[in-house]
């Protein structure tokens, strides 16, 4: 449990942006994007992909693995942000698995998003293209976190 | 008429007192219940009273005043009046959801009607579903952070939710510490209740992340065997606790502490003495282990959870040499996997791709480096995701020593020793925790770990103090890859102080800090070898002596299935040279090594002999 002003300041604006997010989603109609409106742009994932660095987020924030019973899908406490944060947080171990073709942590994205195991070839394919881009190896976990959400969302609408 | 009306009368009067005395008796019935149940060791360590006294320090998690006398009474009848009441409290929960284990707990013994989790939604969202299961999950003793060196427990819950083990709830205990702490000020405060604890909860993912992922540790889940009532009342109990804030003591009120205090509402016996200077998260498990439930063992066989590393070491052992050397030509080049002719091979694709991961969480801060294995693991990539995805996910196998198995952490060691003409008896005292003849799941190998041991020495002349070793790190890992940040550095750290009995000087008490690093390699799969370059500095001896340059080497191993030691070094002084440098044979060995006693012997010669016969007694 590590704690600093920087990364109280941290916590202060993620669950502000929660927060604020929240009552702004509860008074529109328009889905979410977990990374714009929910907080997780403001996490520090910037260019250190190493998963110390997500380490000292996760003490820092302590938050619980409870979701509100009254969280719509589409509030920033449903399962999509869960699913969000846990891409962000844990993206080189999924990305790993995707590239090996299995494993536990793909399986957990592959259920949290409601997707069918048929949909990990198909992601497989898009994140071998992302792989190949020079951009895409050059940007930052959070950026291509929110591909891979994308992607994955993408595939398991088609199964 | 008048005689059938003093009749009625008399029939009314003694229905009146009957029932009235029936009512009376029953109140009676039900006060000596509440009572006796105020009293019961359940209702007790609901409240977590130790000698009559709460250990939690949120008085806002208590009911009444907790300073005064019949506390636990006063709190029941108060637990009860509310749940009888259940208004909804400020934080938006009823009061038999903020406190539902007290209401599982008073409904279990007729007091109230009958109550279910499921009255609770948010309780039961936070558990994950109505069916469950409770482990303890244990993370091996980590050698980078003090905090960490005898390991960690979290309470974790198990469902059968499709996400599997990463999404299910968490519970870990904590000092509250804040980030860049002053390791000094770090290690003062946490032996010496300088910070505040407690719970908070999270997907086990995050724990999983940290501890596999960053810290390199392994995990041990030991799942508890639990009636119905067992799992809801220990459930309830956590989800209480999210609310209650202790003082931590690192060697007394840590993790296994308080997770093992939280337990206790449901074993029939305590897990842990609240006398016990010195609490070890093994310790929990070494208890409960021996544990009975309803004819079942209170604790499952464990499973384990390997961390990045042993899973690259593992499957890094299951190349071919030949595919071995092409991985460490591969990260020792710059030609890529195509120009190397390695871009056919997944199996040995992947293991790179497990190490290369490893390396960048070892990198660190060192840019260039970390650049360096991000374009070998791109290349990885590439190479692997066009190729078939796997089918099956490879199984790390469980080592053969479960954590719990081995000796307590504890110890006091009676000697029989001869130095030169000398007879002398010594005493050893030791909190914690093992030195490089212990055996056990939960040490790492080839290791030593000491903090606060005290020697007393007696001959016929005199009683004194021959040691005080404040903190002993050694370690001689073996089964590395030796590829880069895995190449099995061995390393040891000594602070304290001592009577060198065997520098032929007079016994003076020297302070000494020692520190050294070196190799270690595995000898016919039964032994390690090593070299070690150590140095030392300490308060000046009899002939102004400090400053000591001592190259080692040693074997450690079994022989006849006894563990044993042997090191030969070289003690260089540097402010007398050659006059005073000369070599130090140290060899011992540990005999009938179980949970609670072994027998030790040891031999060691520098300018003066001495041998020792030791009794041992582990609590």
């Amino acid at each position: 449990m590590k704690k600093t002003l920087n990364t109280l300041a941290t916590v202060v604006a993620v669950v502000g942006a929660l927060s604020l997010s929240a009552t702004a989603q509860a008074q529109s109609e328009t889905k979410v994007n977990p990374w714009k409106q929910c907080g997780i742009g403001a996490m520090i994932f910037d260019d250190n992909p190493t998963v110390a660095a997500i380490s000292n987020i996760i003490w820092d924030l302590g938050t619980t693995a409870v979701t509100s019973a009254s969280a719509s899908e589409d509030s920033c406490e449903g399962a999509k942000v869960v699913a969000a944060q846990f891409i962000t947080e844990t993206y080189a171990s999924i990305e790993h698995d995707l590239v090996k073709g299995k494993g536990d942590h793909l399986s957990a994205m592959l259920n949290i998003m409601s997707c069918s195991d048929d949909s990990a070839q198909t992601i497989r394919t898009e994140l071998a293209v992302n792989l190949a881009n020079d951009d895409f190896a050059n940007a930052s976990t959070e950026a291509k976190a929110e591909s891979l959400y994308n992607i994955t969302e993408a595939a398991c609408s088609k199964s | 008429m008048s005689n059938f009306l003093s009749l009625l009368i008399a029939i009314f009067l003694v229905i009146a007192a009957s029932k009235s005395f029936a009512h009376n008796n029953t109140g009676t019935q039900q006060d000596e219940k509440i009572e006796n149940l105020a009293q019961s060791r359940q209702w007790q360590k609901l409240l977590h009273l130790a000698n009559g006294e709460p250990e939690i320090e949120s008085t806002a998690f208590f009911l009444s005043d907790t300073s005064k006398a019949n506390f636990a009474l006063t709190e029941l009848k108060y637990t009860i009046a509310k749940v009888t009441e259940n208004p909804i409290l400020e934080n938006g929960f009823s009061f038999k959801c903020n406190y539902p284990a007290r209401t599982l707990f008073l409904a279990k013994h007729g007091i109230i009607d009958e109550f279910g989790l499921s009255e609770c939604p948010q309780l039961i969202e936070w558990i994950g579903a109505e069916t469950f299961d409770i482990s303890i999950i244990y993370a091996d003793g980590y050698l980078g952070n003090p905090a960490s060196f005898y390991g960690h427990l979290i309470l974790k819950f198990e469902t059968n939710d499709l996400t599997g083990d990463l999404f299910t709830n968490s519970l870990n205990f904590g000092a509250t510490v804040p980030d860049q702490e002053n390791p000094v000020v770090y290690i003062i405060k946490g032996l010496f209740g300088g910070y505040k604890a407690e719970y908070s909860s999270n997907y086990f993912y995050r724990h999983n992340l940290n501890y596999t992922e960053v810290e390199m540790r392994d995990l041990w889940k030991y799942r508890l065997q639990l009636g119905q009532y067992q799992k809801e009342l220990l459930a309830a109990h956590a989800w209480e606790l999210m609310r209650t804030q202790y003082t931590y003591f690192f060697t007394s009120r840590n993790c296994a502490y308080h997770l093992a205090k939280a337990i206790e509402i449901i074993t029939p016996e305590d897990i842990l003495s609240s006398k016990h200077p010195f609490v070890l998260p093994i310790d929990v498990f070494k208890s409960m282990e021996k544990m009975d439930n309803n004819g079942m063992r209170l604790v499952a066989e464990p499973e384990y959870i390997p961390s990045r590393q042993s899973k690259f070491r593992h499957s890094f052992n299951q190349l071919s040499s030949a595919q071995q050397q092409s991985m460490k030509g591969f990260f020792a080049s710059s030609k890529s996997l195509k120009d190397m002719q390695l871009n056919k091979d997944p199996e040995l694709l992947d293991v790179m791709y497990d190490y290369a991961e490893f390396a960048l969480t070892q990198a660190k801060s060192d840019e260039e480096l970390k650049l360096s294995i991000q374009k070998k693991k791109r290349d990885i990539q590439l190479t692997r995701i066009a190729l078939p995805a796997n089918t099956e996910i490879s199984k790390v196998s469980k080592p053969e020593i479960d954590p719990d198995i081995g000796h307590k952490p504890s110890l006091i060691r009676f000697s029989l020793g001869k130095f030169d003409d000398t007879e002398f008896v010594d005493l050893t005292i030791r909190p914690a925790f093992y030195d490089l003849l212990s055996s056990g799941g939960s040490l790492l190998p080839n290791s030593a770990l000491t903090m606060g041991e005290v020697g007393v020495r007696a001959t016929t002349h005199s009683v004194e103090l021959s040691r005080i070793e404040l903190l002993k790190i050694e370690t001689f890992p073996t089964g590395a890859s030796g590829l880069q940040f895995d190449e099995g550095l061995a390393w040891n750290l000594k602070v304290g102080g001592e009577r060198n009995y065997l520098d032929g000087l007079s016994n003076s008490f020297e302070w000494y800090a020692q520190g050294g690093a070196g190799y270690a390699y595995e000898v016919l799969n039964t032994a390690t070898a090593y070299f070690t370059l150590n140095g030392r500095i300490s308060s000046p001896n009899e002939l102004d002596s400090n400053v000591f340059i001592m190259p080692s080497i040693g074997l450690l191993g079994s022989l006849f299935e006894q563990k044993t030691h042997c090191e030969l070094s070289y003690i260089y002084d540097v402010n007398l040279h050659n006059e005073r440098s000369r070599r130090k044979i140290q060899c011992g060995a540990s005999f009938l090594q179980s949970e609670t006693k072994d027998i030790r012997v040891s031999l060691s010669s520098h300018f003066e002999t001495q041998a020792l016969v030791g009794f041992s007694w582990y609590w």
